[in-house]
């Protein structure tokens, strides 16, 4: 039965080994005499205002994983639209209930002012 | 109803006690309601089940209440016999315990200990129904301790006076003694028949008859064993010979508490366990004589001990000694429902006597010596005649409770031929009525040495005269009344395994109480009783000096007797002298050196340092956790590549 | 058709919570603790059906999620347990201004885990459970936010539980690639006709054995046995007392669940295996509970290490992989978290000035101040070190005898001195309270009847320690 993945394992193999080749060949073959204007970081062609490795508000991440979660609702929608005709009524059900506490937590998220940026 | 019933009588006891463990106020009115109700209820009951079984004694039920413990192949169970046995018995201990409640109320009134005492009486009370009800051995063995736990807190319950410890400690010690027989022996039952109920065992009797116990190369026949050895508990608890000596001491405790212990509760306790156990101790043949000749003997060496104690409460507990003498005689006798007529007589006149005496020691203000009272008959007119009807009921005049009951046991003896016994309780009597009248003359006649005043009112409390009077009735009548019903009318042919023999000695010998009393008139007993009476008369009331007339003769046996044949030395003195010498050397060498300083303390060292090391792995950092875990893994795989 | 009946439970709890949710964001302020009784509403409506549900049983292992009468046994434990408990963290949190209603939603967001935990059939559905279980917990641990040591505990747990569960699906998916399926049944069957007697292991078996050990070994982090128990002492300290016995009660009967399911139903035939590596981590957790518990000053890390040496024992019950064995380690079980609620359901009681009780000599001269409190608090320490007639002493006497029927001689020996030793630092507390002197700072936010009430159903539990030995018994042959 392991025999089946195989095809996975030299997938792998190949995958690691080209990859290794690529950035070898940009490596060695590259020209490389660093400065300091090309060490340095820059934003769209002006230099950097501050250091990067800074504190931001945690806002952002409140954004983002709210983000996430509406974002995967629609992952399990694209595959259950697919079958929705083979799975009939409890299919249909089934994801409205999924949708319904969803919406729960959307209510939730906004009556908290989650979604409020000051 | 009838299950319900007897968890009713068994636990009320146990509620009120609980009731009153819990209680906040410290008022003395509502301890004394809840723990008097709480035994009221059960009595009522305990006489309701009484008079039903006096019409029909054959029902016997035998439930279980619950499962207490199962382990592995054995289960222990709680269960309830109720037998025209156990009925009986858990009369006499509730009606008893009852009347002693409401004496306490107005004996312990200025004590501070008012609800501790109700406390520790109420679950007394309880423990012993949990003996009586029991149908297993385990269950016997739980209210059997329980028993002499709560003696032990009773009898030390004036636990600041330093005799009163040793006492209770005294009383603690030789009851354990007698439980590790009593422990030994069932745990040969449950060896040998797998079992621990009592049905089980005399089921089993005819196949344990065959078997033989080993003990170090020796063998035993295994019956004889296992009753010797029970008998070795009812002994302690009975207070036989030789582990008699913690009864007299145990007077240190509160006189109702006397009047619980010697009435109804725990000396009945050994009596009661070996007439439950009938059918055992029917095969048990040479521990029969034995339990015989014990009995006779503390009948007969005790009373002799009671003549020369001048304390009103000792006299009488060497009395209740000497009466228990009696009761064990007719259980090696096999005459076993003639010792519970006995204890059951005996229960009521004796705890009338323990009350008078708590009257008069009250009413003395906590004087207990006889020869310094006098003249209280016309000051205590209740507790007088009170006193007269327990007394004459324990010398065993005619008519009287006592005299039913026990003139039955001497007739045993006079019947079987055995007349050696015979003669010994026949003396016994003699001895029972110089004692008695002892106290009566010198109490109750007399110069009034103790100047109490006489007062117009009454001379106590309605609560403490109401019991005298209430026990008086059955202390004078009970014998009588139940005679014919109990002891003839099949009463105990359904719980008790000497139905044979009882039945054949009533129709030979007796025919009706009347006929019985008044052949009496014409026994030896009487005549003897008759003797005693004029000789205590000529003694005590009219003085008239023994140690003129013997001189010298009886000073030496009137040194034996005060000595207790020894037992006092023995027990207060040697035993504990060489018990201490023994112990100190254990304790320096072995437990100071070996034990304290190597062993327990040393690994206590060791582990601390031990764990000061583990701790110092709880860095705190959450990569060398992270690390612990994977190492941890590593360590799981590389188990399973050794294999 | 799917049935919905057996799910009830369950429906009910995610129904009101749906409900409280969006309810609970429209209350003021004052009002917030209505969603607080409906939380406990939901609760014993829960264990109602539950009860209910012991009519009909889906007992068809083929299911994704199967009701046994041994998962509807547990999920009313679990359920009657968290009830009592949200009883002491409300009025704690009260007491002490803390209240929010989201404590007790995501509580029950870690009930329905466990419910899912105790009913799955399904490896990745147990998966599933683990997860919201331990994400709510993740949350609950890190709810006193304003306390650096709060979110320091949250971090931690959060981190190694991620690696645990790393490690979970990691032997998930080594079965799965071996045998194919992650139904329970099918997986046995496969692993039944395997031969693993022979000295010749082949792949398929060795694969096997590393799924085992991984799925095993993260099993021992959830439930906090040696050496993955490191978590333990920080994360208990770290939280609130409430959360502490939140923490150490429900989950680790959920988790004692799953571990007793996994060896019985899916890896049954690799006794030699697993009965290796429990004795391994019986043995460290006991040692390292009970010798490291002798230093601690703290009551919440006292608790944590006494959890580690408890699961130690309760691991020793399922190491002898006999009936017997299971009984004992559910009596343990359901004794240990009986046991510890009480307890620490009244140490959440007390208050030393205006904080909760944090050291152990906080509960200096208790006796003097509160004797019934001081009463209780003893006698639960009691049936923790093992005295009878309490029932922790029935506890380890069925562990013990279960270790000596399989005739495991030196290892009941071992237990019992590791008793005694574990018998020190209970044994202090009871010392603290009865023989130091008063610390004035000590006083009581409410005494409350619930306590006396259960304690004595507790003591009564002790005297007649048939009834819980039946129920286990019960559950444990109808697995």
């Amino acid at each position: 039965m392991l025999l089946e993945y195989l095809p996975v394992l030299i997938f792998l193999i190949f995958a690691i080994i080209f990859a290794a080749i690529m950035l070898s060949i940009g490596f060695t073959l590259g020209k490389n005499n660093p400065n300091t204007e090309k060490n340095s970081p820059y934003e769209c062609g002006f230099e950097a205002f501050e250091d990067s490795r800074m504190k931001f508000d945690v806002r952002y991440y409140l954004v983002a994983i709210l983000f996430i979660i509406f974002d995967l609702e629609i992952a399990f929608l694209f595959p259950w639209a697919v079958v929705v005709h083979e799975i009939g009524f409890i299919g249909i059900i089934s994801m409205a209930l999924f949708l319904l506490i969803l919406v729960v937590g959307f209510i939730y998220e906004w009556k908290k002012g989650a979604l409020e940026w000051d | 109803m009838m299950y319900f019933l007897i968890t009713i009588i068994i636990f009320s006891p146990l509620l009120g006690s609980l009731i009153l463990l819990f209680k906040n106020d410290k008022s003395n009115l509502s301890t004394a309601i809840i723990g008097n109700i709480s035994i009221g209820i059960s009595m009522i009951l305990s006489l309701f089940l009484l008079i039903s079984y006096l019409f029909d004694p054959t029902p016997i039920e035998n439930f279980t209440l619950f499962k207490w413990f199962s382990s592995n192949k054995f289960t222990f169970e709680f269960g309830l016999l109720v037998d025209s046995l156990s009925v009986v018995m858990s009369f006499i201990v509730t009606f008893v315990s009852f009347f002693i409640h409401i004496y306490s109320i107005g004996y312990m009134e200025k004590d501070l200990g008012f609800n501790r005492f109700f406390i520790y009486t109420n679950f007394f009370t309880f423990s012993m129904l949990l003996i009586v009800f029991s149908n297993n051995f385990l269950q016997l063995f739980v209210g059997w301790e329980l028993v002499g736990l709560s003696s032990y807190l009773l009898i030390g319950f004036w636990h600041e006076k330093i005799s009163a410890v040793n006492a209770n400690l005294k009383a603690f010690i030789v009851n354990r003694i007698g439980d590790i027989g009593l422990l030994l022996g069932v745990i040969l039952i449950f060896v040998s028949t797998k079992s621990l109920d009592y049905n089980n065992l005399f089921l089993s009797l005819s196949a344990l008859s065959e078997k033989n116990i080993t003990i170090l190369n020796y063998s035993f026949e295994a019956i004889p064993l296992i009753a010797l050895l029970l008998f070795i508990g009812a002994s302690a608890k009975s207070a036989q010979i030789p582990l008699h000596f913690w009864l007299p001491d145990s007077m240190e405790g509160p006189t109702p508490i006397s009047a619980l212990i010697h009435a109804a509760t725990m000396v009945t306790a050994g009596i009661f366990m070996i007439v439950r156990l009938s059918p055992l101790y029917n095969e048990s043949g040479y521990v029969l004589d034995l339990i015989l000749i014990i009995g006779t003997s503390t009948a007969f060496l005790m009373g002799l001990v009671a003549l020369v104690q001048n304390d009103i409460k000792r006299i009488i507990a060497y009395s209740t000694i000497s009466q228990l003498g009696y009761m064990t005689a007719a259980l090696g006798a096999s005459y076993y429902s003639f010792a519970i007529y006995h204890l059951l007589t005996h229960a009521f006149f004796k705890a009338l006597l323990f009350l008078c005496a708590g009257s008069i020691i009250l009413k003395c203000h906590h004087e207990q010596d006889i020869t310094k009272m006098g003249g209280l008959r016309k000051i205590m007119p209740y507790t007088f005649f009170a006193y007269l009807i327990a007394g004459i009921s324990l010398m065993g005049v005619p008519f009287t409770s006592g005299f039913y009951s026990k003139d039955l046991i001497i007739d045993i003896f006079k019947n079987n031929g055995n007349s050696f016994i015979y003669y010994f309780l026949i003396a016994g009597v003699f001895i029972t009525t110089l004692y008695t009248s002892k106290i009566f003359f010198k109490v109750f006649f007399g110069d009034n040495k103790l100047k109490i005043e006489d007062s117009t009112e009454l001379e106590h409390k309605d609560v403490i005269l109401m019991p005298l009077i209430a026990l008086a009735i059955p202390s004078m009548f009970i014998g009588l009344a139940l005679f014919d019903s109990m002891l003839f009318n099949n009463y105990f042919a359904g719980s008790t395994s000497d139905f044979n023999i009882t039945s054949n000695f009533y129709n030979n010998y007796i025919i009706s109480a009347f006929s019985f009393t008044v052949h009496a008139f014409t026994s030896l007993s009487f005549f003897v009783l008759v003797i005693g009476v004029i000789t205590s008369y000529l003694i005590y009331y009219k003085e008239i000096d023994l140690s003129k007339i013997f001189e010298g003769k009886l000073s030496l046996i009137k040194k034996i007797l005060e000595s207790e044949y020894g037992f006092i030395n023995l027990s207060n003195n040697y035993i504990p002298l060489y018990f201490k010498k023994i112990a100190n050397i254990l304790w320096i060498k072995s437990d100071v050196n070996i034990i304290d300083n190597l062993i327990v303390n040393g690994i206590a060292n060791q582990i601390k340092k031990i764990s000061t090391r583990i701790r110092l792995i709880q860095t705190g950092y959450i990569y060398h956790y992270a690390f612990t875990m994977i190492i941890g893994l590593m360590l799981f795989l590389l188990v399973f590549f050794n294999f | 058709m799917i049935n919905f009946l057996y799910i009830i439970p369950e429906i009910i709890i995610m129904t009101v919570l749906s409900f409280v949710i969006v309810l609970d964001s429209f209350f003021s302020k004052n009002n917030k603790k209505i969603s607080y009784y409906f939380v406990q509403l939901s609760l014993f409506l829960c264990s109602y059906y539950i009860i209910d549900n012991f009519n009909f049983l889906n007992k068809n292992t083929s299911n994704l999620y199967n009701t046994s009468i041994f998962s509807n046994i547990f999920k009313l434990f679990i359920t009657l347990s968290l009830a009592l408990i949200l009883h002491y963290t409300y009025k704690f949190l009260q007491y002490f201004k803390k209240y929010e209603s989201e404590y007790f939603m995501i509580a029950l967001f870690a009930l329905i885990g466990m419910m899912i935990m105790v009913s799955s059939e399904h490896l990745l559905l147990l998966y599933l459970g683990i997860e919201l279980l331990s994400l709510s917990l993740y949350s609950l641990i890190s709810f006193n936010r304003d306390s650096i040591f709060s979110s320091e505990a949250a971090i931690k747990y959060y981190i190694l539980g991620a690696i645990a569960s790393g490690f979970l699906l990691f032997g998930i998916s080594l079965i799965y690639g071996l045998t194919g399926s992650l139904y329970y049944v099918e997986i046995s069957n496969q692993i039944s006709s395997l031969n693993f007697s022979s000295s010749e292991y082949t792949l398929h078996a060795v694969g096997l054995i590393f799924a085992l050990t991984f799925i095993l070994i993260s099993l021992a982090f959830k439930f906090g046995a040696a050496p993955f128990h490191m978590w333990i002492p920080d994360v208990y300290h770290g939280s609130l007392i409430t959360t502490t016995l939140l923490l150490s009660t429900v989950p680790k009967i959920a988790v004692f669940i799953i571990i007793i399911k996994i060896i019985n139903s899916i890896f049954s035939n690799l006794y030699i295996f697993w009965a290796d590596i429990l004795f391994i981590l019986s043995i460290l957790s006991i040692i390292v509970g009970n010798v490291t518990a002798i230093v601690q000053t703290n009551i919440k890390r006292m608790l944590a290490y006494s959890t580690i040496a408890n699961i130690g024992f309760i691991l020793l019950g399922i190491f002898t992989g006999s009936i017997e064995g299971y009984k004992a380690a559910m009596f343990y079980t359901i004794t240990y978290v009986l046991f510890t609620i009480a307890a620490f359901g009244l140490l959440s009681e007390l208050k030393n000035g205006e904080s909760p009780i944090e050291e152990i000599t906080n509960l200096s001269g208790l006796n003097k101040q509160y004797p019934i409190l001081a009463f209780i608090f003893m006698l639960l320490m009691l049936s923790f070190i093992g005295i009878p007639p309490l029932l922790g002493f029935h506890a380890k006497l069925f562990i013990i005898q279960s270790l000596i029927l399989t005739s495991n001689i030196f290892l009941s020996i071992f237990a019992v001195l590791m008793t005694v030793i574990g018998s020190y630092y209970y044994l202090r507390v009871i010392k603290v309270m009865y023989f130091d002197n008063l610390d004035n700072k000590l006083s009581c936010i409410s005494t409350s009847y619930i306590t006396y009430l259960y304690v004595f159903l507790l003591v009564l539990l002790g005297l007649f320690p048939d009834i819980l030995g039946q129920i286990s018994y019960y559950s444990i042959s109808n697995l």
